[in-house]
């Protein structure tokens, strides 16, 4: 797996989001972005096919308790299904790249 | 307009378009209705009168009709393209009967000949008031219709989404997400599984289904399948299966269930309860792994099917009719299930569902069955030819797992987030000597890694779901599990063995901790599925990117099941 800045407020990762490693690497990179004074990240996922709980957890403490705007673009239909089924596409701003 | 009572009242509410060219009769004509209506907006011509129509909420116009530039009626004919219902009086010296057919046909409500007197003022204007009113009626019992079906559906949604709830409370399963381990007589471990599938047509449905452990290698499986369809079947359904566990409890706390007995006590209990035309269809088993015995009782249900350890096919047959309100003694037969390596219980929405107009499931059922590995795998084959089945679907794939790897490697690791990653960068390496790759090894990995960490924090490290909740929220999760790892010598195995079963080869990962045992019943709970909960997601991404997840009764040991070709992938 690999992050890119791909925008002033937007990350890309690419590969694959399965380990405790990937975990602690897009955290960095986002609160990298927040700590720059950024209130809303955007993350684009062009090959994941699932994501870690520990992903999902970290995000959605940004989002109730730093009060931190999450949108994510997804590619893989497996990802965007995972997150329907738990109930994380409104949550995440989940739209699916094209 | 005091003759017409309260007409006079309500003209006050309104506002009213007055189009006329003539700058005396505008201005003679527009004082009167300024003593009438809340509001007159004067125009000049027609092209005016058109801009103010749209400018302003209009109740009603006025319009004279001979007028330079637009006639009256060319008016009313563009204020007709977007509006269809605002009263409307045409103001005219004289009418011939083409103007006069096509005023009406673009709603003219009343004609006021000219010179305008007073009398026919007020006249006109009260029946297109009366007009007005009976629109803001209508539209008003419109609103209210739209806001009360709004209103119910919320509500029978609601009511639904509860109902369900209710449903899913009701029905018992004492071995979701778990394994039964048992030694066999030579101190051969074995390992059984009982998946149930469960996909109901309608919230209230006429499936319903249990699984109840009631003792070591006993189980007691039931299905049962009201007749009839919706609300009526769904409560004889529900009914059976509340007052089904009803007797299970009550039996396992004197610790005396009876097979016997208990078909005894629920078809009485039953019969009471339906209808004269109603009938309950069932089957009930009573597994007895160790003895390897099954006693069954099934009330006109499809057979049970079993799979031999050397692949044949045995079907058991219904023993018993249906039940009715006017039924006889049950009968339950014993089954010698030692040479069962698989077995299948269903309602008939698996076998009878229509592959096409001519054809029906069951014809390619048994050879999916003795095909398919795992539940997974048995429903996915059903969904690829049956599409959206007819009726609801329940089936229990219960299987013994093999413990005769070709391949086998054990790592036992200290409680350490480090060794943790080190044990997964390992398998990565791993897998493509055993040919796992691509979506495959990535499934598996992310499954690992789930697994991994909830032995590591929620078994050796003892953090409960409500205390990562809280940690996570504090931003002080791995501060804290990096404190209390220093605190503890526990150790994690971990095995990872390779299978063969029906010519595919599963990697099977066993990892074991020394805590206190995970709670699966906590994902059963609906607030398991609460997008603010920052946690106890984990099992439920796993559950989608492996075949099988099946913890030990104590909950510290986990096998994690997954084909090593193929994406048996739920979407």
């Amino acid at each position: 797996m690999k992050i890119k800045a791909t925008g002033a407020s937007e990350i890309t990762v690419t590969g694959h989001i399965k380990s405790i490693e990937d975990y602690q690497e897009i955290k960095f990179a986002v609160r990298n972005l927040i700590d720059k004074g950024k209130d809303a990240v955007s993350i684009k996922i062009p090959d994941s096919l699932s994501m870690t709980s520990s992903v999902i957890g970290f995000l959605l403490k940004l989002i109730f308790v730093d009060k931190v705007k999450i949108s994510m673009c997804v590619k893989d239909e497996r990802l965007f299904s995972l997150l329907d089924v738990l109930n994380l596409i409104t949550v995440f701003n989940v739209t699916k790249m094209t | 307009m005091e003759q017409f009572g309260n007409l006079y009242d309500i003209a006050k509410s309104l506002t009213v378009l007055f189009i006329e060219d003539e700058i005396l009769t505008r201005l003679t004509v527009g004082k009167k209705l300024n003593s009438i209506f809340k509001q007159v907006v004067s125009a000049e011509n027609g092209i005016d009168g058109i801009e103010k129509f749209r400018q302003h909420n209009v109740d009603l116009v006025i319009t004279d009709n001979i007028m330079p530039g637009m006639s009256g009626l060319e008016v009313i004919r563009e204020i007709r393209k977007t509006d269809l219902s605002t009263p409307v009086i045409l103001v005219t010296a004289f009418i011939d009967n083409d103007i006069l057919i096509d005023s009406i046909n673009h709603g003219v409500t009343q004609f006021i000949a000219k010179p305008v007197t007073e009398g026919n003022l007020l006249k006109a204007i009260e029946i297109a008031v009366q007009r007005v009113v009976f629109g803001n009626l209508v539209q008003k019992a419109r609103d209210q219709e739209l806001e009360l079906l709004r209103y119910r559906e919320k509500y029978h949604s609601r009511q639904q989404e509860w109902a369900f709830r209710k449903e899913l409370n009701i029905i018992k399963n004492d071995l979701f997400l778990r394994k039964i381990d048992l030694t066999g007589d030579n101190g051969e471990s074995q390992e059984w599984v009982v998946d149930a599938h469960y996909k109901p047509l309608d919230i209230m449905s006429g499936d319903s289904y249990s699984v109840r452990e009631l003792g070591e290698g006993k189980i007691l499986l039931f299905l049962i399948d009201a007749m009839g369809k919706g609300l009526s079947a769904s409560v004889t359904s529900i009914l059976s299966t509340s007052f089904a566990n009803y007797l299970v409890d009550k039996e396992k706390e004197r610790n005396s269930f009876e097979f016997t007995q208990f078909i005894e006590d629920y078809t009485t209990f039953i019969r009471k309860e339906i209808l004269d035309e109603e009938i309950v269809c069932a089957t009930f088993t009573y597994i007895n792994l160790e003895d390897k015995q099954m006693d069954a009782a099934i009330f006109s249900m499809p057979s049970i099917i079993g799979l031999t350890y050397d692949n044949q096919i045995i079907r058991i047959k219904s023993n018993n009719l249906p039940i009715m309100k006017s039924g006889k003694a049950n009968r339950i037969d014993r089954h010698d299930i030692s040479m069962l390596k698989k077995i299948l219980l269903h309602t008939d929405g698996l076998n009878e569902s229509f592959k096409d107009s001519n054809s029906i499931y069951q014809e390619d059922l048994e050879t999916d069955f003795k095909g398919s590995s795992f539940a997974t795998e048995l429903s996915d084959r059903f969904s690829a030819k049956i599409g959206k089945p007819d009726d609801d679907v329940t089936f229990f794939f219960i299987k013994r797992l093999d413990c005769h790897p070709k391949w086998v490697k054990t790592f036992v690791i200290n409680t350490n987030l480090e060794e943790i990653k080190a044990l997964g960068s390992k398998f990565e390496n791993i897998l493509p000597s055993l040919g796992m790759s691509g979506d495959s090894s990535v499934m598996f990995i992310s499954s690992s890694t789930e697994m991994l960490m909830n032995a590591y924090e929620h078994g050796n490290l003892d953090v409960d779901l409500n205390l990562k909740n809280k940690l996570i929220k504090n931003g002080a999760y791995e501060e804290y599990l990096l404190t209390k790892e220093k605190e503890t010598d526990k150790k994690i195995s971990v095995t990872l063995s390779l299978h063969e079963e029906n010519g595919k080869e599963f990697l099977v990962l066993t990892i074991a901790d020394e805590g206190p045992g995970f709670e699966m019943s906590i994902l059963k709970e609906p607030g398991s599925t609460d997008s603010r909960q920052l946690n106890t997601r984990g099992i439920k991404i796993t559950q989608r990117l492996a075949d099988g997840i099946y913890y030990n009764k104590k909950g510290n040991e986990t096998k994690l099941i997954k084909e090593i070709t193929g994406g048996n992938y739920e979407n």
